[in-house]
């Protein structure tokens, strides 16, 4: 191999198999096949949350029960944006970046000082709170039913094709990976994991441990409230349920899915998920029942998500493994 | 303004004077199916062989079919099954069968929609309980490019926002909206002989539209009431204790509510337990007369000295026509109980269906969208008008005192029914 | 300014804070002891409602009534334990609260199976019909009933957890299961009994309540929230705390909805945040 000695180190299992899927992804629409184009959609708009969950929980170590708060504030901003201010879904959907970036620096000063117990307790109050604002400030959110009308066709862009919107969130969705991988090569990557491993030494290094918790939060709050925006592109409509715990919790239900403590993990875990409800919501009456077994299987028998479980049957399989968090 | 007024008077005429042909062939003739009337009268038998392109119509039913409120999709399955199966015994849709795919619309409905038309191959989407899902699913149905009944969802974003300002022309509803609980509960509250009222809605869109359009609609009738308090419990709250109280610590002295469902029935009881129906002269329930209501409270239900006034989308006993008694005793049949108001708005939504279908012998929407548009058709409730500008199904719905006579369910005396294009909004929706 | 209405709201609150406390008890108790954050807790709850309500229509007698729906749910809870929960006892937290809400899903959807999914109650019991009158509003004498329960179990739990051996070993198990261990108390014996009590408890708190609040299947869903807002503010592992910070939080809500009834649960939601930023471990907890 020709490569220099920086790229050899970029090039490792996840970085194949993540460009195999998005080869995957950017093919699926010459099948024609408009419901497996939408699944394929939310696999990615999912995909991107749980990723960028995951950055908080199997890098840092810290488990937030409050990131339907982040989901919430990109969907909310580019449906206000978008309905009131510009109306355009490409510059609402950057629009939600900034605002998702002072979002995380106001979470991070109020949630970030207490340790980790503290900091799921917290997180899930900040964003029960804001669930409740967007329920009652019905003046402006549209209260429990929401904002309608979040146009795809807007000034700039035009998205109401089918095949068109699912390339835009494929652009969104390859970007937010590659960059997501290339944290995870970086040494800011490397620190956050070890930040997870073992917070106490991380000070005697020089480094602060608020600093990094503060940058790993910005950067799942940023992934996460796009995820968010797109969200509510792709639907056009957006409900408070989306900043209620639980569906802030489906990240984390997705990234110990897949296995919290392997980069692609949650992006696994999206795919099963989303494959998973689509499947069971077919049983009309008792998909909550069989959601439900299958989370208790879960927790029983392959704790460390499908990867762990493919890994404790092929034995050596590069697929990354940093740490075993504990929380 | 879009619509010029010459215009929406003629239409409006032209409904109304559906609306009485419809009416009286009704009574007149009591015909022992449902059938569309201004069509079998004005239209002449093509000579051509009136066939579907497909043999089977297949229609996707969306409801809530888990969690508390999971006997709302039981309803909906009830009326669309009942209809179905009604139909296929009497050789289907011009030789078509039809053929019902359910799901959860708490399963993330737009995916379930999606899933029925892209997947399943639905030709029509009938049902939706919520009106936050009614908008949803309304959001996208260019997408889909189906034909959508919501039969049960109350909004009145859906037919006056998104069909009419919006054009979004597949939306149509066969259940009466909000108008019901706000509007026609004034039309009930003006002609009682109390001044000082009390409000308990739901902390939702359809909850705070009804005791607006109660409040507006009120004020104009008997200007010399006032509102003195209201309360806004969170959807599904298990417990009103806190509530009642603030509401018994005004000088109220009768009480609205558009509460529905569960909460009605704990609201109810906690209420009679507080002593609110010795404070309360007049309680005007607008979805009291719910069945699942009607039987979990039983004899139980309280009555208040001037009235329990209650009312639904639809009630078993109104109107005292052949084809709505010969309904109940079929549902009652098959089902074993008496036909909740869900049932009944998706049977009818069917039956609509299959009426545009007979006339325009196309599955092509613009062609059913063209049949729907303006039709006249009796149905259990009584004769529905499918208003072109936003496709509302416009029929009337009485309210009535609460009595119990030892019926299996508590019955109603002194209906009071106000004609539909009086209650209803029109459009242009000011 | 006529101060009734406040003392109404405040009484009515009393009767809701008691019901709060009567839920959280078990679910501190099992936290406390068992160290599993019981996600399945309201679930337990409603199937003691449940289990009353069908032996109610049978016997037509209350106290045989209520007295079943503890027990029986107790067992469910003692079958759970043993056949699940004491599998992941060692498990991170996170897996707890996972297999505990597969738990609640799973038991949502049998209350459904078995009981149907309309809404059910009993009447309240004919002695209790009546109230006394306080400024126009009844306070009827079974909320008055479930207020002295709330106090009664109140008094009991502090009893017996102080001057009874069991009530010893369980807090000695609290503390330092252990040393507990080494000093020769049966820890998984005890576990099994604290689960026992906490869901019977459970199942105590949802009988009580079915002459006042309708239950339908999934209702557990609605409860669970209020009763962990109880348990994180009071402070994970403090009964006193959990008992004082139920029916405050009761009567708080309670005056907010006469109050401010626009914006009442954004205000509940505040005051909890802001507890929680000052006071992260809870008012009565320790760090």
């Amino acid at each position: 191999m020709f490569l220099p000695p920086r790229l050899r180190v970029l090039i490792d299992g996840n970085i194949i198999a993540l460009l195999l899927f998005i080869g995957f992804l950017a093919v699926i629409p010459l099948s024609g096949h408009r419901f497996y184009m939408y699944i394929a959609v939310l696999i990615m708009i999912f995909g991107m949350f749980a990723m960028g969950y995951n950055i908080l929980f199997g890098y840092a170590g810290l488990l937030s029960f409050g990131h339907g708060l982040f989901f919430g504030v990109g969907a909310y901003s580019v449906a206000l944006f978008t309905l009131n201010v510009y109306r355009d879904p490409l510059v609402g959907v950057l629009f939600s970046i900034p605002i998702a970036l002072l979002t995380s620096i106001l979470v991070g000063v109020l949630t970030l000082k207490h340790g980790k117990v503290y900091f799921a307790i917290l997180t899930l109050a900040l964003s029960m709170i804001f669930w409740s604002a967007l329920v009652k400030l019905r003046w402006i959110t549209g209260g429990t039913d929401g904002l309608t009308g979040i146009p795809k066709r807007g000034v700039l862009v035009d998205l109401s094709a089918p095949t068109t919107f699912y390339y835009f969130i494929l652009v969104f969705f390859a970007a937010i990976m590659l960059g997501l991988y290339a944290l995870n090569k970086s040494r800011y990557g490397l620190l956050l994991r070890a930040l997870g491993a073992n917070e106490d030494r991380l000070p005697f290094l020089g480094y602060s441990t608020f600093t990094l918790r503060m940058i790993a939060l910005t950067v799942s709050g940023v992934v996460s409230a796009l995820a968010g925006s797109l969200y509510a592109v792709f639907y056009s409509v957006v409900t408070p349920d989306v900043a209620y715990w639980t569906f802030g919790a489906e990240p984390l239900v997705m990234s110990l899915i897949g296995g919290s403590s392997y980069f692609l993990g949650p992006l696994v875990g999206a795919l099963i998920f989303v494959s998973l409800t689509t499947a069971v919501a077919r049983f009309a009456e008792y998909w909550m029942l069989l959601l439900g077994a299958a989370l208790l299987a879960m927790v029983l028998f392959f704790r460390g998500g499908l990867l762990g479980f493919l890994e404790s049957l092929v034995g050596g399989l590069k697929l990354g493994v940093y740490r075993r968090w504990r929380f | 303004m879009s619509v010029d007024r010459r215009g929406f008077i003629k239409t409006l005429g032209a409904g109304v004077a559906g609306l009485v042909v419809g009416a009286v062939l009704g009574w007149a003739a009591k015909p022992s199916e449902v059938r569309e009337v201004t069509r079998t009268v004005t239209v002449t038998a093509p000579a051509v062989e009136r066939k579907l392109p497909k043999a089977t119509v297949k229609i996707g039913v969306l409801g809530i079919r888990s969690g508390l409120w999971s006997t709302y999709g039981e309803f909906i399955e009830q009326g669309a099954r009942l209809a179905a199966e009604e139909i296929n015994a009497r050789g289907g849709i011009l030789g078509s069968r039809v053929e019902l795919a359910f799901r959860d619309e708490q399963a993330d409905v737009v995916k379930q929609a999606r899933e029925l038309v892209d997947v399943e191959g639905v030709d029509f989407i009938v049902g939706i309980d919520s009106s936050g899902n009614a908008l949803k699913v309304g959001g996208i149905i260019d997408e889909l490019g189906k034909v959508l009944v919501v039969s049960h969802a109350a909004t009145h974003r859906l037919t006056e926002e998104l069909v009419f300002k919006e054009g979004k022309k597949l939306i149509f509803r066969s259940s009466v909206p909000v108008y019901q609980d706000g509007i026609l509960a004034a039309y009930i509250a003006k002609d009682l002989p109390v001044r000082k009222w009390a409000g308990i809605n739901g902390d939702y869109e359809f909850g705070r539209v009804s005791w607006d359009l109660f409040t507006k609609t009120l004020k104009t009738l008997r200007p010399d009431v006032e509102f003195v308090v209201t309360q806004w419990p969170k959807f599904g709250t298990e417990d009103f204790t806190p509530f009642i109280s603030a509401l018994l610590a005004s000088d109220a002295e009768a009480l609205h509510t558009s509460i529905w469902a569960i909460e009605l029935v704990t609201l109810q009881r906690q209420l009679t337990a507080m002593g609110g129906y010795k404070k309360f002269k007049a309680v005007v329930s607008t979805l009291g007369y719910s069945m699942d209501v009607a039987y979990a409270l039983g004899a139980e239900y309280p009555t208040a000295e001037l009235g329990t006034w209650v009312s639904a989308r639809y009630m078993w006993l109104y109107p005292s026509t052949k084809i709505n008694k010969e309904f109940v005793d079929k549902f009652k049949a098959r089902w074993g109980k008496l036909p909740a108001y869900s049932a009944e708005t998706t049977y009818s939504a069917i039956y609509m269906l299959k009426a545009a279908l007979e006339n325009a012998v196309s599955l092509d929407p613009d062609a059913v969208i063209k049949a729907l548009e303006g039709m006249v058709i009796l149905t259990p409730a009584g004769v529905r008008w499918i208003r072109p500008e936003d496709h509302q199904a416009v029929y009337e719905v009485p309210y009535g005192r609460i009595v119990h006579k030892g019926a299996e369910v508590p019955l109603l005396e002194d209906l009071k029914a106000v004609p539909a294009m009086l209650y209803y909004r029109h459009p242009p929706f000011g | 300014m006529d101060l009734t209405p406040f003392l109404v709201q405040a009484l009515t609150g009393l009767y809701k804070g008691s019901l709060y406390w009567i839920l959280a008890l078990g679910l501190i108790l099992i936290f406390g002891v068992v160290r599993v954050i019981n996600f399945a807790h309201a679930a337990f709850y409603v199937t003691g409602s449940y289990i009353m309500y069908t032996f109610y229509n049978h016997t037509g007698n209350f106290i045989i009534s209520l007295i079943m729906a503890m027990v029986l749910t107790g067992a469910l809870g003692v079958a759970l334990e043993v056949t699940v929960i004491r599998r992941v006892y060692k498990l991170e937290t996170i897996y707890q609260l996972l297999a505990t809400f597969g738990i609640a899903l799973i038991a949502n959807e049998a209350q459904k199976l078995i009981w149907g999914k309309g809404v059910v109650y009993i009447p309240i019991p004919e002695t209790l019909k009546g109230g006394v009158s306080v400024g126009g509003v009844i306070l009827n004498h079974y909320m008055t009933l479930i207020i002295v329960a709330g106090f009664l179990l109140f008094i009991a739990t502090i009893l017996f957890m102080n001057n009874t051996v069991t009530g010893l070993r369980i807090r000695a198990v609290w503390r330092d299961p252990v040393m507990s261990e080494a000093l020769g108390i049966n820890t998984k014996l005890t576990y099994t009994l604290v689960f026992f009590i906490g869901t019977a408890l459970a199942g105590l708190g949802g009988a009580l309540t079915v002459p006042l609040i309708s239950v339908g299947p999934g209702l557990a869903d609605y409860l669970i929230v209020t009763a962990f807002i109880i348990v994180v503010v009071a402070g994970l592992g403090s009964i006193t705390g959990a008992y004082i910070v139920s029916i405050l939080v009761g009567v708080f809500s309670s005056i907010l909805v006469l109050t401010i009834p626009e914006l009442d649960i954004v205000v509940l939601y505040m005051i909890a945040a802001l507890i929680l930023l000052f006071r992260p471990q809870g008012l009565f907890g320790e760090r």
